[in-house]
């Protein structure tokens, strides 16, 4: 009830903007995109329930943006999708049609010093790629899904920017009051070559949560490494974010416990582009102190997979658990990533138009991976055709060994607009 | 036998001889430097800001459209506009659709870049070319000569029969692309009609000729240049800056990586 009064405040504020005797304006950007996904079953997974072969549909990505001047701005930031599955058994199709509002809000400018946004809203926070340790409120990134769009939160925000530091402050509504949390960040490039944030969050439910954010371009002067950049992100917290392993009753069961005592995330990135070829690379690695051991995380699967009932029905409470943090279920990963935005800048007709990127998250606690690689070609102005292959691997008690598609390739055709 | 020495014609021819070498080089000293600096329109470094601001004023706003044009006969054209505070540039893409809302971000000698599509913003430099072609970061955001480069005066040539005023630049700051720049100034407008940039080892590089321009009221209203490439003279950008309007102040908000994340507008409707 809070966000729909909060966010039909964000309605009306834009509609007033919108309708007022100043100069106003509508913009609509985004991309319409055709996609495919065909998915190998991975037969060694522990996860139930029926597994999609392939799924077809469309999807439009979308930015509606109202604006007076430049001091009054609302934002509606959407995903439609409508998903086609076909039954290969009885060649029944289930549609899946979709709209979700992924931003709404409106955003008001005091003096351009002081800015005032309203409404649901993605919170800017730190520089890790594929994992944000010191984020408290967004909805967590997948690293097996990076191409996802993320939905923000409902939030009040105050942001003073001024030349050499900027402070933001901002409370986040949630269904319930007891989750509604306030936060604040402080940061600052002041110093040369760095970019600096202190953060601190709290809520009842989630406690209290302390991050720092570090980035730096220690050979920014040097010509032909000034590209190179190394980050820090790191947060502490209160209570326990995610469930810890506890045997259970019946030999061989698992059962969800709650972590003690302060928790902590950490992870370091380096990234730096290539001279000439304009290859970029990107590591990152990242340490969570809720992550199950290897020994842990084998007796899980090994639970998952009992063919003990009893077992298996006490154990029952982990397929949510995992299934809620890919690439979070153990304490170490690395992670690696090649881009190169085109083969070459040239001017050659063909080469000019195909990009390609690989990456790979490795889990050095059980060392399985999820591999992906990707090719994009330009060949028709203001449009792309993308293909795109995941590869997960790992042994039967491993978290990338369990994920339930083994190999899928996605074929995405888009238009921008 | 001393003595003897010291008196011979032979010393006294010698000790003659050292001191016209020794008072030719210090007339040569002198006079040198005051021969560079005999600027005929007297101090170098302000005459250089008063053809900047007959480029682009220090506040202002303009749009910006280049067209790259390749020697395979392809081409690839970007269309956005700046917001400029004297050293301080940030730009942002209106063209092609794939690439709206990507801003590249000056802020004195550091540079940021923002992604299109997700608003996230890391630092990049100054050489990088963030939107391809023959145009670097720099070479989008660069307006203020005296800030980035010494200048000194060479001369007096002719550019396509127009009487100008050369120029040598040398960068103050290695992290600049380029160690030094020749600019042709032409005496009765005081606009630049060519630059030429070179590498460390003084090879050309690139460089770039005023095509077109209409001027009003002592500025630049429109101005169109093209980038060659020395080495492949076939691959060349074209760079158009349209629209060019001077705005009273311009708050330093806009040039942080704060305001850049935040996906907020900056002042472009023009």
């Amino acid at each position: 009830m809070k966000r729909f009064i909060v966010l039909s405040a964000v309605m009306i504020l834009s509609a007033g903007a919108l309708f007022s005797q100043e100069k106003s304006f509508i913009t609509l950007t985004g991309d319409v995109d055709g996609q495919t996904i065909m998915n190998a079953q991975n037969e060694k997974s522990v996860y139930p329930g029926p597994f999609t072969e392939v799924t077809a549909g469309a999807l439009v990505d979308g930015k509606l943006t109202f604006s007076r001047q430049y001091t009054t701005l609302g934002l509606l930031d959407f995903t439609f999708q409508d998903a086609n599955v076909l039954d290969h058994r009885n060649g029944v199709k289930i549609e899946n049609l979709s709209f979700l509002v992924n931003e709404l809000y409106s955003d008001l400018s005091f003096g351009d010093l002081l800015y005032l946004r309203l409404g649901k809203q993605r919170l800017k926070w730190g520089a890790g790629y594929v994992f944000n340790p010191s984020d408290p409120v967004n909805p967590p990134k997948d690293p097996t899904a990076m191409r996802a769009v993320r939905e923000g939160v409902t939030a009040l925000k105050l942001e003073l920017i001024t030349k050499s530091i900027s402070l933001m402050s901002f409370g986040v509504l949630y269904d319930a009051v007891g989750q509604t949390g306030l936060g604040t960040k402080v940061s600052t490039s002041a110093i040369p070559g760095t970019d600096l944030s202190l953060s601190g969050y709290w809520s009842r439910s989630e406690s209290w949560t302390g991050a720092l954010n570090a980035s730096i371009a220690p050979l920014y002067d040097v010509p032909g490494w000034d590209t190179l950049q190394v980050w820090f992100e790191g947060s502490l917290y209160g209570k326990g974010k995610y469930a810890s392993f506890a045997p259970g009753i019946n030999p061989g069961a698992v059962v969800t416990g709650t972590a003690d005592g302060i928790q902590y995330n950490l992870l370091f990135g380096v990234s730096a582009q290539m001279p000439e070829i304009r290859t970029t690379v990107l590591v990152e690695y990242y340490h969570l102190s809720e992550g199950l051991s290897r020994g842990e995380l084998g007796a899980v699967y090994q639970a998952l997979r009992s063919t003990d009932s009893a077992v298996l029905a006490e154990s029952a409470g982990w397929y949510a658990e995992l299934a809620r943090r890919p690439g979070r279920q153990a304490p170490d990963y690395l992670f690696v990533s090649l881009n190169q935005p085109t083969v070459t800048d040239n001017g050659d007709p063909v080469f000019d138009k195909i990009g390609l990127t690989a990456s790979c998250l490795l889990s050095l606690t059980d060392l399985s991976f999820f591999a992906s690689g990707g090719i994009t070609t330009t060949f028709v102005k203001d449009s792309s055709v993308d293909l795109t292959v995941n590869w997960a691997h790992g042994g039967e008690g491993t978290e990338f060994g369990n994920t339930p598609s083994a190999v899928s390739v996605a074929l995405d055709v888009k238009v921008y607009f | 036998m001393k003595r003897f020495f010291l008196n011979s014609a032979a010393y006294r021819a010698a000790v003659s001889r050292g001191f016209c070498a020794a008072l030719f080089v210090l007339i040569a000293a002198v006079a040198l430097p005051l021969a560079a600096q005999s600027f005929p329109e007297g101090d170098v470094a302000v005459y250089i800001d008063a053809v900047d601001a007959v480029n682009l004023p220090v506040n202002c706003k303009a749009k910006m459209a280049v067209v790259d044009t390749f020697a395979s006969g392809g081409d690839r054209a970007t269309e956005g506009f700046f917001v400029r505070k004297d050293n301080k540039v940030v730009w942002v893409a209106t063209a092609p659709a794939s690439q709206k809302n990507f801003a590249l971000l000056r802020s004195e000698d550091v540079f940021y870049q923002r992604f299109a599509t997700t608003n996230k913003v890391v630092k990049t430099s100054a050489t990088a070319n963030a939107r391809g072609g023959e145009t670097s970061n720099l070479d989008l955001t660069r307006f203020n000569t005296n800030l980035d480069y010494t200048v000194s005066y060479k001369g007096e040539e002719s550019v396509d029969g127009k009487a100008c005023y050369r120029f040598e630049l040398r960068a103050k700051n290695r992290k600049l692309a380029y160690s030094l720049v020749q600019q042709w100034v032409e005496k009765s407008t005081r606009m630049t009609l060519k630059k030429a940039f070179y590498a460390v080892s003084e090879k050309v590089l690139k460089y770039y000729t005023v095509t077109g321009a209409e001027v009003a009221d002592g500025r630049i209203k429109v101005m169109d240049m093209k980038y060659v490439d020395a080495l492949k003279p076939e691959d060349t950008s074209s760079l158009r800056i349209y629209d060019i309007t001077v705005l009273k102040s311009v708050p330093d908000q806009f040039f942080t990586k704060e305001y850049l994340e935040s996906g907020r507008l900056f002042p472009y409707d023009f």
